[in-house]
């Protein structure tokens, strides 16, 4: 058995691992958490997550772009992958929130929403991805299904972005009390009140932030 | 340098020759207006090209350019599936499957034929229709890089800009051979002396790369680009810097050793002023936000085209009073003749006519 200062350089190591966008690397602590027979939510959350939240901080001061991102959210899936099949039932319930999150119709542009997704996912939500040029119809449809937390849509196009404010009010009509978060290149804070969204991220790290403000103001409602 | 465009480089500096007033580029917008659908626009040369007449005619734009879509899609031409827009929520071509999407794909491709690959056949009916008018020919592509990452998409392109950079250099320099394979055709057919080029390159923003990866990856096509463009006689060129793209500037100044006065086009993110100082012999153009013509209001609208115009009369080469990008089909008539009516006051209160 690996002992408390092991375990702690191993989830050090892990995290490390995303940062350094090292596929291999992630994967193979990670079955060495296995092996050990250490809880892989430890794991999760002080290596993984804590790997993507440099991550969201050496993008956000421009050290890191699209391609370094892309690479480590391959780390992290690396690692998830393995861990993943050892999550028990109680872990998986124990879940920071509940998103759905897709591209608007009319637009085929998804990298910012998979970035996106990776990083909810390593912040521990449960993500329901639609994919992308999705229809008002499908949004609200997976929300009555899924009843989620939140709902984020993304657009990159002036045009796509104008669909919003129907899912908005398709997604309104079914709960008002699921949230609805946007974002994407053309869209701004005006532009996100104007269309009656409750949220709104400037980009793939602020998302999960204003999802977790989102959280806890519904909470405090 | 002909007649035509030394006009053009005058009116923009504010030197009342002409009554040209805004740049713009909206092949969706002009033909929903002119009532057609989107697919039409994109699809139908002649009803589109029209259409674009009609919009000159009716907002007061320049010919600055006539495009009907990409002359080259790389996602098309290297033999993607590739979809027309079918509602307005579109406004541009769908690559619903790159062509390549792993190394031995990229290694296998082919050179496109420079005459019936994609939509060129379609480009070609649309320029020949401009130049059937008398008017110059506008050869529209995106930047070898940006092309070459649209060859098997931004996800697998990021990943071996660090992985693979061979392969990277290897797709960049196919899309610059295609340019030019396809360039040739035009310059065969119309001459060069008749063409303008318009150039952008969005996957260069550092939205999506680091300058250091443009500098990397980017710029040395450019260089070759401006290389070739040069030795093949065609003297118009126009550069739409897109999206944010402020770190690579001072890169791209580098190597503007195009004929000048070219037309430089930017987007909001950045400063009119600073592209003045990166390219001060070529005239600038834009930069009004694209969202704001959607949302904002005709007096918002005028307020800021103002703004904008005011910024512009300082640049010594030129200004053209355009948006950053695309101008959206669901922006509201009266706003884009919200831009006319301000341009025209400007001009008044500016040269008393």
């Amino acid at each position: 058995m690996v002992d408390q200062k092991e375990n702690q350089t191993l989830y050090q190591q892990l995290s490390q691992a995303v940062l350094d966008y090292d596929e291999v690397l992630s994967e193979q602590l990670c079955k060495k958490v296995i092996d050990a027979g250490l809880d892989p939510v430890s794991a999760i959350k002080q290596g993984l997550t804590i790997g993507m939240a440099q991550v969201g901080e050496y993008y956000k001061a421009g050290r890191y772009f699209i391609p370094e991102l892309l690479l480590c959210s391959d780390a992290l899936y690396a690692g998830l992958d393995v861990l993943k099949p050892h999550l028990n039932a109680q872990n998986q319930s124990q879940r920071a929130g509940k998103i759905i999150i897709g591209v608007v119709e009319g637009d085929i542009h998804d990298i910012g929403k998979n970035l996106l997704k990776a990083m909810f996912i390593a912040s521990g939500w449960e993500v329901h991805d639609l994919g992308k040029d999705v229809s008002c119809q499908t949004f609200v449809e997976q929300t009555k299904k899924v009843r989620p937390d939140i709902v984020a849509l993304s657009a990159l196009m002036t045009t796509s972005m104008m669909v919003m404010p129907t899912v908005i009010d398709g997604i309104r009509g079914l709960d008002p009390d699921i949230k609805v978060m946007v974002g994407g290149a053309p869209m701004s804070q005006d532009v996100a009140r104007k269309f009656g969204a409750d949220g709104y991220a400037p980009d793939i790290v602020a998302g999960v932030n204003e999802a977790e403000r989102l959280m806890s103001s519904t909470t405090q409602e | 340098m002909d007649d035509w465009w030394k006009k053009l480089a005058a009116t923009y500096r504010f030197d009342p020759v002409t009554t040209l007033a805004l740049g713009s580029i909206d092949t969706g917008f002009t033909s929903v207006a002119a009532g057609l659908s989107v697919t039409e626009a994109f699809n139908d040369p002649e009803k589109s090209f029209a259409a674009r007449l009609e919009g000159e005619k009716r907002f007061g734009f320049a010919p600055l350019p006539r495009i009907i879509r990409h002359t080259l899609l790389s996602a098309h031409d290297f033999g993607g599936d590739v979809r027309l827009p079918s509602s307005p929520l579109d406004q541009a071509m769908k690559v619903v499957a790159h062509p390549v999407s792993d190394e031995s794909g990229v290694l296998a491709l082919k050179a496109p034929d420079p005459k019936t690959a994609g939509g060129i056949e379609t480009a070609m009916q649309f320029s020949r229709l401009q130049h059937q008018i008398g008017g110059i020919v506008w050869f529209h592509h995106r930047s070898p890089f940006t092309m070459a990452a649209n060859i098997c998409g931004m996800e697998w392109f990021g990943r071996w800009m660090i992985r693979k950079p061979d392969l990277c250099d290897h797709l960049i320099d196919m899309a610059l051979d295609h340019i030019f394979n396809v360039l040739d055709y035009w310059i065969d057919t119309f001459g060069s002396q008749n063409i303008a080029v318009y150039n952008s390159s969005p996957m260069e923003s550092n939205q999506l790369i680091s300058p250091k990866h443009s500098e990397r990856f980017a710029l040395p096509s450019h260089q070759k680009y401006i290389n070739r463009l040069n030795q093949s006689g065609i003297t118009r060129y126009f550069f739409h810097v897109c999206g944010e793209q402020n770190r690579n500037l001072p890169y791209l100044s580098g190597i503007a050793d195009w004929h000048h006065p070219a037309i430089i086009s930017i987007g909001h993110e950045v400063e009119i002023s600073v592209a003045a100082r990166f390219f001060p012999e070529d005239i600038i153009y834009g930069n009004i936000d694209p969202q704001i013509i959607q949302s904002e209001s005709p007096q918002k609208i005028d307020q800021i085209c103002q703004k904008t115009l005011e910024q512009g009369k300082t640049v010594d080469a030129g200004f053209i009073l355009a948006l950053g990008c695309d101008l959206p089909v669901f922006a509201p008539v009266e706003n884009v003749s919200a831009m006319k009516q301000t341009v025209t006051k400007f001009r008044k209160s500016t040269f008393g006519f």
